[in-house]
């Protein structure tokens, strides 16, 4: 009987432990949490703003945000940020913890006015860092991934380093971009692999490469007039 | 009895789970708004910050404070236990206006205003003052003129000194030749015509930040809240926060820093009258007086460092200005043994691989490019003086006693203690003699 007893107080104590913190956890308020990033590239969006239930708050390094306090009910969750279209979606906050994924799409690079292309001979191929400049000639470092078509054409280069003219085609054709979201500047990059490039390559021979870069914001173009076609150690 | 154990199992697995979803789970990096802060400490200002961990501020009655919320990222630092912030990382601002609410009702608004701290004795003096909107800009410029002024004197003195050592190097040339054509001179008549070596010029001695825009917030004592409305009308999640205004309880006592002269980095206080100071055999004690008011613990270490710990019913003094007009007295009852003026100190290393240092009286005219280490009442005591019956006081220029300054001094000494080594060893000893009985009996 004892025993039966002090089971059945175990038991209580457990039931009522689990309640408590159940309650505790979920009150009688709403949580919204989740993802906020660039839809194609994932990485932060910076200086994105979020408004719900007459709440905002801004987002620059993290992935991820969250509203506390919200009385449950039906809102409009908006969220914004500089050159990024704008996102709006009518959701439903329950009590506890609710999650909505934010992927933001890219509107435009920021006053751009031209690009900056730099190439490096690697063991793949040849790896070209585009860099966006703006109208006063700078780098730009803040900016969404938009989706962009690269094409090349890739020259041997005669001639000495001052006066030089352009040789056989070595490679005329797209370039696959990818996404490097740890680089300051050139975060499009792309390569053109050496079995793309028709030439037994050589020590100390040179290539001139003409980039055309088409974005949502034109066309932008230039060259690079020192491609080394080998790979450099 | 299987039963009784799969229940105690999932009991204690159970207690397993309570406990780790109450462990607080320190993040790594977390971008956070934090509270930047600029607070009166009773004496000046001293900054900190506030992290999302912590939920109330504190301030100081009456007194402008300044504050501004900022986004950061936020890591945890082990050795200190402690939040820090990545103001290099991120810091941007969050703008908007700051709203402080007493028991639910808006009773202000506050928009960001300049300001500045303004240091008349220099950085590390012990004066600081919030200058607010035109006088932050005017104590700035202020300072950045005496500052160029500087650095233009520098200038000037460098010409001056390269200038010396020419003339220098001629009169020695000058008196070389002289005497060897046979003339004699007297150090009188050498000294009289030696050139003058240049004086560098000081610095500014005081400074002035820069200005910044934060919330000016002058409150009497109460509980608030605040929290940032953005411009779009919205309130900025994770703005809000308690506001708790509060005021000494005592104030106008007197307290001592005490910086003994064997290891003078390792400062004591002595802030309550009733305390005993105790000091060990022939020994040197530096005293500092200090008025002192009496803060509630937990109020004030919060305001120092919202991340501090402290506790509620317990009370502090806190050290505001330093006593200086005043004789230290050194008395054995009514008998005045030593009077003592205040002084500055310089400590100086002593070089080689011999470790220590040596503290000698500050003298300006041979130490023209060195500053005082510290100022204070020098108080030699002597191996022969008795162990009780000793006092230090305050005595005031115009004469009687500074209120509160009395203190009782003891003296420690190093007596019988070889009795104390016998002591110890006597546990041991009659280990040794039961061991020795016991394997007596044991043996066959």
């Amino acid at each position: 009987m004892k025993r039966a007893i002090l089971y059945v107080i175990v038991v209580l104590i457990v039931v009522v432990a689990l309640v408590a913190t159940f309650n505790l956890r979920s009150g009688k308020y709403a949580t919204l949490k989740g993802k906020i990033v660039d839809a194609l590239s994932e990485d932060p969006v910076w200086k994105v703003n979020m408004v719900l239930d007459g709440k905002s708050t801004t987002r620059y390094l993290s992935k991820t945000y969250r509203f506390t306090g919200i009385k449950p009910g039906s809102y409009t969750f908006k969220a914004t940020a500089p050159n990024y279209y704008s996102f709006s979606k009518e959701i439903k906050v329950k009590k506890g913890e609710n999650i909505l994924d934010v992927f933001m799409k890219g509107e435009k690079i920021p006053d751009l006015q031209g690009i900056i292309v730099f190439t490096e001979s690697q063991e793949k191929g040849i790896q070209l860092e585009i860099r966006f400049a703006d109208s006063k000639g700078e780098g730009i470092t803040k900016f969404p991934r938009l989706s962009l078509n690269l094409e090349g054409k890739l020259y041997l280069k005669l001639g000495s380093e001052e006066d030089y003219t352009r040789g056989k085609e070595l490679f005329s054709g797209s370039i696959e971009l990818f996404w490097d979201s740890g680089a300051f500047l050139a975060k499009n990059k792309g390569i053109i692999p050496w079995e793309k490039i028709g030439e037994h390559l050589e020590i100390e021979k040179y290539g001139i490469l003409d980039v055309l870069l088409r974005t949502p914001q034109g066309d932008f173009k230039d060259t690079v007039d020192d491609v080394k076609l080998y790979p450099e150690e | 009895m299987r039963k009784i154990m799969v229940f105690w199992g999932v009991f204690f697995c159970f207690l397993l789970y309570l406990q780790t979803t109450s462990m607080a789970q320190a993040p790594m990096m977390s971008e956070q708004l934090v509270y930047s802060l600029n607070v009166y400490n009773g004496k000046g200002y001293g900054g900190a910050f506030n992290p999302q961990t912590e939920n109330t501020i504190y301030f100081i009655a009456n007194k402008d404070s300044a504050i501004s919320a900022r986004t950061t990222l936020v890591y945890f630092w082990p050795i200190t236990a402690k939040f820090m912030a990545g103001w290099q990382t991120l810091n941007e601002e969050v703008v908007g206006t700051l709203e402080i609410l007493k028991e639910g009702k808006l009773i202000k608004s506050l928009k960001k205003q300049d300001n500045s701290l303004y240091y008349p004795e220099g950085y590390w003096g012990e004066i600081s003052l919030l200058c607010i909107d035109e006088d932050a800009h005017t104590y700035y410029e202020k300072y950045k003129e005496a500052t160029e002024e500087y650095y233009q004197k520098i200038s000037e003195f460098y010409k001056a000194r390269i200038e010396y050592r020419k003339k220098m190097d001629e009169f020695l040339e000058e008196i070389k030749k002289r005497r060897e054509a046979g003339e004699e001179f007297t150090s009188e008549e050498i000294e009289k015509s030696i050139p003058k070596e240049p004086k560098p010029p000081e610095g500014p001695k005081f400074y002035t930040t820069e200005p910044r825009k934060d919330y000016v917030i002058d409150l009497p004592v109460g509980s608030y809240q605040i929290r940032i409305r953005a411009e779009d009308g919205t309130i900025i999640q994770d703005s809000q926060k308690n506001l708790v205004v509060f005021t000494s309880r005592r104030t106008g006592g007197t307290g001592y820093e005490i910086i003994p002269g064997n290891r003078w980095t390792m400062k004591e206080s002595c802030d309550d009258p009733a305390r005993i100071i105790y000091a060990a055999g022939k020994n040197t004690l530096y005293f500092n007086p200090f008025t002192q008011d009496e803060y509630n613990e937990l109020y004030y270490n919060k305001l120092e460092d919202p991340q501090n710990p402290g506790r509620v019913e317990r009370w502090r003094w806190v050290h505001i200005t330093p006593i200086k007009d005043v004789t230290l007295l050194f008395l054995k009852g009514e008998e005045v043994l030593q009077r003592v003026k205040r002084l500055p100190y310089y400590v100086k290393q002593i070089p080689g691989p011999t470790l220590g240092y040596n503290i000698t009286e500050y003298d300006k005219e041979k130490q023209p490019y060195e500053r005082p280490t510290f100022e204070g009442y020098k108080l030699d005591l002597s191996s022969t003086l008795e162990r009780t019956g000793y006092q230090i006081n305050l005595e005031k220029k115009e004469g009687g006693f500074f209120k509160g300054g009395k203190r009782e001094v003891r003296l420690v000494r190093k007596e019988n203690s070889r009795l104390l080594y016998a002591l110890s060893i006597f546990p041991l000893v009659i280990g040794v003699v039961i061991f020795l009985k016991r394997r007596r009996r044991l043996a066959p």
